[in-house]
């Protein structure tokens, strides 16, 4: 049976690179008042390891190279 | 979710995510990063609740004051396996955030098997709207959970009262989670998958 559910379309978008990086800085801007680059700068270098604030994970998670 | 493209692995792993996203959120929009669909063993971002500058990339639930910002990490691998390739996704990762309408965090669901943090199992954050001053937990705390289902996140997020668009929205659920229960390589310990770990039924 054909339901309404079935009729909804899914938007399906692929970002592009710049628009996956603003992602990353305006969160590191709202959350700890730094660029994406520093902050990346940051996790890369350690300054974050062992951290439990879910703030810390939750960006680095959007890190491109976080895997 | 195997598939015979890196696109039909890409696309059997979104497709009963969004069918779920659906029943609480009517025209979702999900946004991928730049080469997720197609590019093999590199991690990719996927934006289940889409980009909201103004509320944080979080979404309004019905007429709720509960808001969602859902976002998973997955890499497109080839897999020899029968039944599991020749492309499949993995997911590496996943960041599922439920908080009010004035901001105030009520869950995360957390699992990050690599960066820094010393938790790298699945687990949850209680946020500040759940917790008193004196309480026993925190919000840093990890209570871990075991690998959660994000058609688990939207069964608890119908119980805490967000509306289902659909009467049978239920058997929805278990429709779109049967597939990843199927396929999914572990449930508790992710190094499994890499053979690093002892299986569960091992």
């Amino acid at each position: 049976m054909f339901t309404e559910r079935d009729s909804e379309q899914i938007e399906l978008v692929e970002l592009s690179p710049e628009e996956d990086r603003q992602i990353v800085e305006r969160e590191a801007r709202r959350q700890f008042n730094m660029g994406a680059d520093e902050f990346a700068q940051r996790w890369h270098a350690g300054e974050y390891r062992s951290c439990d604030d879910p703030k810390v994970t939750s960006l680095g998670m959007l890190l491109p190279d976080a895997r | 979710m195997p598939g015979k493209t890196p696109y039909e692995a890409f696309s059997a792993f979104v497709t009963p995510l969004a069918d779920a996203l659906k029943c609480v959120v009517g025209h979702p929009r999900i946004e991928f990063s730049s080469g997720g669909s197609a590019v093999l063993d590199t991690k990719h971002n996927l934006y289940l609740t889409g980009r909201h500058p103004d509320t944080d990339d979080y979404l309004r639930l019905g007429n709720t004051e509960l808001e969602l910002r859902a976002r998973m990490f997955y890499l497109i691998i080839t897999d020899d396996r029968k039944d599991y390739g020749p492309y499949r996704v993995t997911t590496r990762g996943y960041d599922y955030s439920v908080r009010k309408t004035d901001g105030t965090k009520v869950l995360d669901y957390h699992w990050h098997p690599t960066g820094l943090s010393d938790e790298t199992r699945p687990h949850i954050h209680l946020g500040s709207a759940q917790l008193a001053p004196d309480a026993v937990l925190s919000n840093k705390q990890h209570l871990l959970t075991g690998r959660v289902t994000f058609e688990a996140v939207i069964r608890n997020l119908i119980s805490m009262g967000v509306p289902a668009r659909f009467p049978d929205w239920s058997d929805v659920l278990d429709l779109c989670e049967t597939p990843h229960l199927l396929h999914r390589t572990w449930t508790t310990d992710y190094k499994q998958e890499v053979g690093a770990s002892v299986p569960e039924d091992g």
